[in-house]
């Protein structure tokens, strides 16, 4: 018999369910299945058993009993151990997960006939597997269709230690996307302009979030990796067809959403598999805000149903899988991704002249092959070769359409956005000339105000910016087993990058004295990486070992300037062991990524630690490197409950911030300057999805402060010793990073009604099968930064006030049906349900979304005073209501004043102070 | 739980599917759009109409050949240059269609001019173009410009001012831009003069009419020719065909046509004792102009033969009986221009303003009538 402590009793559930599951140390897209076989009543050892995955040999046990099936694809699998002169037992339904090492253990009866095996339904404990070191939190494909999330960013900024796509206070883009075991990183301004590629979720297998010392495989990240394991066809041809709408809802919950996901997949011919899916989604306001309703009934927005207008953003993602099989226990495996994301940007200046207003249009594409070579799988000494080769291209542009935008269904429009100048930027042209189309803005004359003030017109800013990244990379990854006990990882990777900027600013006016001339780059970055790892469990104690060297060359244009080719060495160690049922995990690790390439030029924008400036570039930059230390203790405190806690420390040094140049205090570079500190304690509480119901409940606890030395900055927080009267210049000063925020709960609650209760109507039990699931989070405030009225940072360390807290409740219902046989669901999804207005942002001067009466009034009699001419009758500025003598024209402080006040109150609304509204889907999916 | 065909728990489901489809056949709801502000009324809709209200100076009105609206020049003084911006105005009076400025790249660093805009029979526009530096007497750079449709904007220099014609003395300055078929445009060529006509006096600009000029556009490059016989023209308009115009000369109560093929001239009407005509304007056969009120023509030591015009009164001819009508209206006019239909005149009204001057004679405070320098826009009926 299997070791029941093992197996028995670990619902199958336990696997669907879980969102969140420690698991192995390596983070992939396969897994391993390793333990002992034994003789049933002498639990003597037993050796040459052969142990099979799926009915294929996948190893043999050594002397000791122990084996270990490596590379081992996420998903279930029935795994069996068998030898002659015993009876062989079938483990049905083993979950392997990505990066984890299922522990599975057998104890066969001798057995002088040959019966049929045993076979036992084989739930897998993987919480309290001392082999799993990393803290990873998974999310399933059957999470993000049972809880109200859309994508896979939204559900992994459900893991603790995540605020939005940050981790750990780190800056956006400091972690990394593993996409079947592929690194794919967009390394020029991960920062501010994401990934530029999105997996379809209906192709999404499994993925995790991994926050401590991940295995030395990976690099170029600070704050933590994404690994998403995409799914590989079935036996036979299965899909999925699902539209969602907002549109029956009308009023303010609708958003002009429309979204369309489609998969299919299955086997073609000869053993080929083939799988695809595609998600089209589309909503006219891509943003929406919560923002309260003007108090001016001249105000449009007044009577509107609170949708922005040029507010739309659609997204065309598709991806397809090919795997082939070749001789000798090889496979092919070749993904394509394509993405493509355009949006219309509300800019309030823009709120009555809105062909305008800035629109960007970014788009990705992936095409990524794996061959796998396995040698001496039913040997002792098996050793698997992972080869991967990959293109990622990344293009990004911003600026002013060329023509109407017209949509087609919703806010789809099936074409793609073109801008004015789109060819000069691809072109790079580095000609001081303006550009053609592009013309200067004035004052609108189309507001309910009519006064030329705030509001523009007639012509865009005539910004234009455009960027493309290109990688090609080869990763070679090896797992040997020939050493007893110890698994060895090892292997390398190479990219050779493609940087090519182009920006423009004021683009209807030639380049001279007042206008910058175009922005370019074009370099060709190299980065190259190995690592070794080793990975040992004796008894309870498991040991991981690895070190990692990374080395890049920015190879920038200006020869001279770079700093050429940059190391670093990198450590990552991890020992964990069971104490009385708990699972205790203490790791270390050192991680470097190159900088982001937009700060090896110039006019990027924003910085790790302070945002909103426009700085020089500096092509000397080197690596930013963290280290971290974390403790974590896994335990179940009953059967179905799990109770995860981890600590941990981390120190981030070489942050690329701003720093002076020279004496001018208005000019700076970039450079490694800043260094921070983030620890922070993560708590996961989980009861598993049993009886209909199940929960979790995740704390974190964070403090991320940077460390500066900036002159400037000490400026600001000089003291005086109330005792002696001394000035105090303290050497250096701390204060939160950007996204500090100190406290984080989130609750998940799932449930599910029994199939056969409740009344009947029209021959239907309409709660009979129903699934729901709740979302409730609440988050502190981030913190920001105060200024006076003059925009000047009030005395004091930055970031030091606090946005308020905020909090949301989404909720998603489903009705299982069936249709002529199709099984498929309805479902709703409501997000903030309760409708909380939450803050996001408030203007730096007030620490409020509003601005306040003595700065609106400020602004108005500026305006007037800029421009106090009459308006006469005829023309565009001219409102009838505001000339109080009926003289045919608005003229002087009575007539006019008062429509700039109405302006200025209208321009200063904080329209993105709030977060979104209620906003609510219908959904209806068929599996076929 | 199975389902069989065409139970109520079929049907039931089947509804419910469906109805999400209908659900995704519905519209979405329109994001929050601001209604249009302008108006197509007049402030007063007492003959004559007041189009305009501007400060500042509104002239050079033209018709778009449909009728529907008037095109003008509008100089902004609440523009920190003071362009001169093109305007369009409905025809009945209102709101501003559209107020183009900022035609140079400097934008705001410098004065822009649209004068004389005209819109031809197939939507090109004609105008003339002008820029210089803020607060300068005269513009730096000036042309005449052509755009393929009705975006000054996108408008090409096709004719330099000042340019020299073999033979004429040469033109610094274009008035009154006339279409004459597709690919002609008629003017008067001119001589600008500024002045200044006593101490603390305002700046006079005094324009000159030398001779009307003809801007051949159908080849590679514009040509420009004088028309001989117009020496001291003082306005110009399209006859009824592509072959014709009308114009008159300066100090002359007559009216002239010219059939531009064989230079045949002749006297379509004599205003005679009603003064000197000028500015004339042609359209569904009847004929507008000013005729008399405060003009006169004198040779002036430094200019030579010049009329001095602040205006008159706007005279109708119906071209078939050479009845004559003339417009009452307030002040004096400038520039009219008759609607394609030859129903309506809009022209350039300049008030009549008494105020106070010293007379050294009596050594008093006398009333005094001058003209204002700055014209609105007024709309006639022309019954």
């Amino acid at each position: 018999m299997m070791s029941t402590r093992r197996v028995c009793g670990r619902a199958l559930p336990l696997a669907i369910a879980g969102l969140v599951y420690a698991a192995g140390a390596a983070a992939q897209s396969e897994g391993a299945v390793a333990g002992r076989v034994r003789e049933s009543g002498t639990a003597r050892a037993l050796a040459g058993v052969q142990v099979l995955v799926d009915g294929r040999v996948g190893s043999v046990t050594d002397t000791a009993g122990e084996y270990r099936v490596r590379a081992v694809r996420t998903g279930w699998h029935r795994v069996a151990a068998r030898l002659i002169g015993f009876r062989g037992v079938v483990l049905d339904s083993v979950f392997v997960r990505s990066g984890a090492t299922v522990s599975a253990n057998f104890e066969l009866e001798p057995s002088a006939v040959e019966l049929a095996p045993l076979v036992v339904t084989a739930p897998i404990d993987e919480l309290l597997d001392p082999l799993a070191t990393s803290t990873e939190q998974k999310i399933t494909a059957q999470d993000l269709r049972d809880l109200p999330v859309s994508s896979l960013e939204e559900a992994v900024a459900l893991s603790a230690g995540a605020v939005g796509q940050s981790y750990r206070g780190g800056r956006i883009g400091e972690e990394s996307f593993i996409l079947d075991g592929l690194g794919v990183k967009n390394q020029l301004d991960a920062a501010t302009g994401g990934l530029g590629l999105r997996l379809p979720p209906d192709l999404l297998g499994e993925a995790s979030l991994v926050t401590n010392g991940f295995s030395a495989r990976y690099g170029q990240a600070l704050s933590g990796l994404v690994n998403v394991v995409t799914r590989d066809p079935g036996d036979s041809w299965e899909g999925r067809a699902a539209v969602e709408t907002d549109r029956p809802f009308g009023g303010t919950l609708d958003h002009g959403l429309d979204r369309l996901a489609l998969r299919a997949g299955g086997p073609v011919a000869g053993g080929v598999g083939f799988v695809a899916a595609v998600d089209l989604a589309g909503r006219l306001d891509d943003d929406p805000v919560n923002a309260p309703l003007p108090e001016d009934p001249r105000d449009p927005r007044t009577g509107g149903p609170g949708l922005l207008p040029h507010n739309s953003g659609e997204q065309w993602n598709g991806a397809a899988k090919l795997v082939v099989p070749l001789t000798g226990g090889t496979t092919l495996r070749v993904l394509g991704v394509h993405s493509e994301d355009q949006r219309l940007l509300y800019d309030p200046a823009y709120k009555y002249a809105l062909d305008f207003a800035p629109a960007q249009r970014l788009r990705g594409d992936l095409i990524s092959g794996h061959l796998q070579l396995r040698a001496g799988s039913a040997s002792l000494r098996p050793l698997i070769l992972d080869l991967r080769a990959s293109r990622f291209v990344r293009e990004f542009l911003r600026g002013q359409l060329d023509g109407a935008v017209d949509y087609q269904v919703g806010a789809l429009t099936g074409s793609r956005f073109h801008f004015v100048g789109e060819e000069l930027a691809r072109a790079q042209d580095p000609a001081p000339s303006s550009v053609p189309g592009l013309t200067r803005p004035d004052l609108s004359d189309q507001t309910p105000w009519g006064v030329p003030a705030f509001f523009l017109g007639g012509a865009s800013r005539g910004d234009l910016g455009w960027n493309r990244y290109g990688e090609t990379r080869f990763q070679l990854d090896g797992t040997y087993g020939g050493i007893r006990s110890v698994d060895l990882f090892f292997g390398g990777e190479f990219s050779d990058q493609q940087v090519r900027t182009y920006q423009r600013v004021l683009g209807f006016l030639a380049a001279g004295d007042t206008v910058p001339l175009p922005a370019i780059s074009a370099f060709s970055p190299r980065n190259v990486a190995g690592y070794v790892e080793a990975q040992t469990r004796v008894a309870d104690l498991a040991v991981t070992l690895g070190v990692r060297y990374d080395q890049y060359d920015a190879r920038t244009a200006s020869a001279g300037q770079a700093r050429g080719t940059q190391r670093s060495v990198s450590p990552r160690f991890a020992v964990s062991t069971v104490l009385r049922g708990a699972t205790v995990v203490a790791s270390f690790g050192r991680f470097t990524q190159a900088p982001d390439y937009q700060f090896l030029v110039d006019a990027a924008f924003d910085d790790t630690t302070r945002t909103g400036r426009f700085r020089r570039g500096n092509p000397n930059l080197g690596f930013e490197q963290a280290t971290q230390y974390e403790f974590s203790v896994r335990i179940r405190p009953s059967e179905g409950t799990s109770l995860r806690m981890g600590v941990y420390q981390k120190r981030l040094t070489g942050l690329v911030a701003s720093v002076p140049l020279g004496l001018n205090p208005d000019s700076t570079i970039f450079g490694n300057a800043d260094a921070a500190t983030a620890r922070g304690l993560e708590l996961v509480a989980e009861r598993e999805l049993r009886n209909g119901y199940g929960l979790r409940l995740a704390y974190t606890l964070q403090d991320a402060k940077a460390t500066s030395t900036d002159p400037f900055l000490l400026n600001r927080v000089i003291s005086v010793d109330p005792t002696t009267g001394d000035t105090i210049r303290p050497a250096h000063a701390e204060f939160p990073l950007d996204y500090d925020q100190r406290h984080t709960f989130t609750l998940i609650a799932r449930g599910k009604a029994p199939e056969n209760i409740g009344p009947r109507l029209l021959g239907v039990r309409p709660i009979a099968g129903l699934e729901g699931a709740v979302i409730v989070r609440a988050r502190s405030g981030l913190p920001f930064t105060r200024v006076d009225s003059a925009g000047v940072p009030v005395s004091g360390p930055p970031n030091d006030s606090r946005l308020p807290w905020s909090s949301t409740v989404d909720l998603l219902v489903r009705r299982p049906i069936r249709l002529g046989g199709t099984t498929g669901g309805v479902y709703l999804d409501v997000r903030n349900l309760l409708n909380r207005r939450n803050v996001v942002a408030v203007r730096r001067d007030t620490g409020q979304p509003l601005a306040d009466e003595a700065t609106i009034t400020g602004m108005a009699e500026a305006a007037y005073q800029a421009h106090p001419e009459p308006i006469p009758y005829e023309s565009a500025r001219y409102r009838a209501g505001a000339d109080l003598n009926g003289d045919g024209y608005l003229a002087g402080p009575d007539e006019l004043l008062p429509l700039y006040l109405a302006a200025a109150r209208d321009f200063v609304q904080p329209i993105f102070a709030y977060g979104a509204p209620r906003l609510a889907r219908l959904g209806i999916e068929l599996l076929f | 739980m199975p389902i069989v065909p065409g139970s109520p728990t079929d049907l039931c489901r089947l509804a419910l599917a469906g109805g999400a489809f209908l659900a995704i056949a519905c519209g979405h709801t329109d994001p929050f759009s601001a209604p249009p502000f302008g108006t197509t009324q007049p402030f007063d809709p007492a003959p004559p109409v007041r189009l305009t209200f501007n400060e500042s100076a509104d002239r050079g009105a033209s018709w778009l050949p449909d009728g529907s609206a008037i095109l003008y020049s509008a100089q902004q003084l609440g523009r920190r240059d003071h362009d001169v911006c093109l305007a369009e105005l409905p025809a009945s009076g209102g709101s501003q269609r559209r107020l183009v400025c900022n035609l140079s790249a400097f934008g705001d660093d410098s004065t822009n001019a649209v004068e004389s805009p005209v819109l031809s029979a197939d939507g090109r526009l004609a105008y003339v173009k002008s820029s210089g530096r803020i607060g300068a007497v005269s513009p730096e750079r000036e042309a005449v410009a052509v755009a393929p449709g009705p975006d000054p904007a996108s408008a090409a220099d096709v004719q330099p001012i000042p340019y020299t014609i073999p033979g004429e003395p040469r033109h610094n300055a274009v008035r009154q831009l006339r279409w004459q078929g597709a690919d002609r445009l008629v003017f008067i060529g001119a001589h600008v003069a500024y002045r200044v006509p006593c101490q603390f006096c305002e700046m006079d600009t005094i324009v000159s009419g030398l001779k009307l000029g003809v801007l051949d556009l159908s080849g590679t490059g514009a040509a420009v020719s004088a028309l001989p016989g117009t020496d001291f023209a003082s306005s110009v308009a399209r006859g009824p065909t592509d072959d014709e115009i009308y114009f008159t000369l300066g100090g002359d109560s007559r009216v002239f046509r010219r059939v531009l093929s064989s230079g045949a001239t002749d006297v379509v009407h004599d205003f005679g004792a009603a003064g000197i005509a000028r500015d004339v304007h042609v359209a569904a056969g009847r004929l507008a102009a000013v005729v008399g009120g405060r003009v006169a023509f004198s040779v002036d030591p430094e200019l030579g033969p010049t009329q001095w015009d602040s205006g008159g009164i706007v005279h109708v001819v119906d071209l078939s009986s050479a009845a004559d009508l003339a417009l009452d209206g307030p002040g004096l006019f400038r520039r009219p221009a008759l609607s394609p239909e030859g129903g309506r005149v809009v022209a350039e009204g300049y008030p009549l303003i008494i105020e106070l001057v010293f007379d050294p004679v009596t050594g008093e405070q006398v009333p005094d009538t001058t003209v204002a320098r700055d014209a609105d826009l007024y709309l006639f009926g022309a019954p």
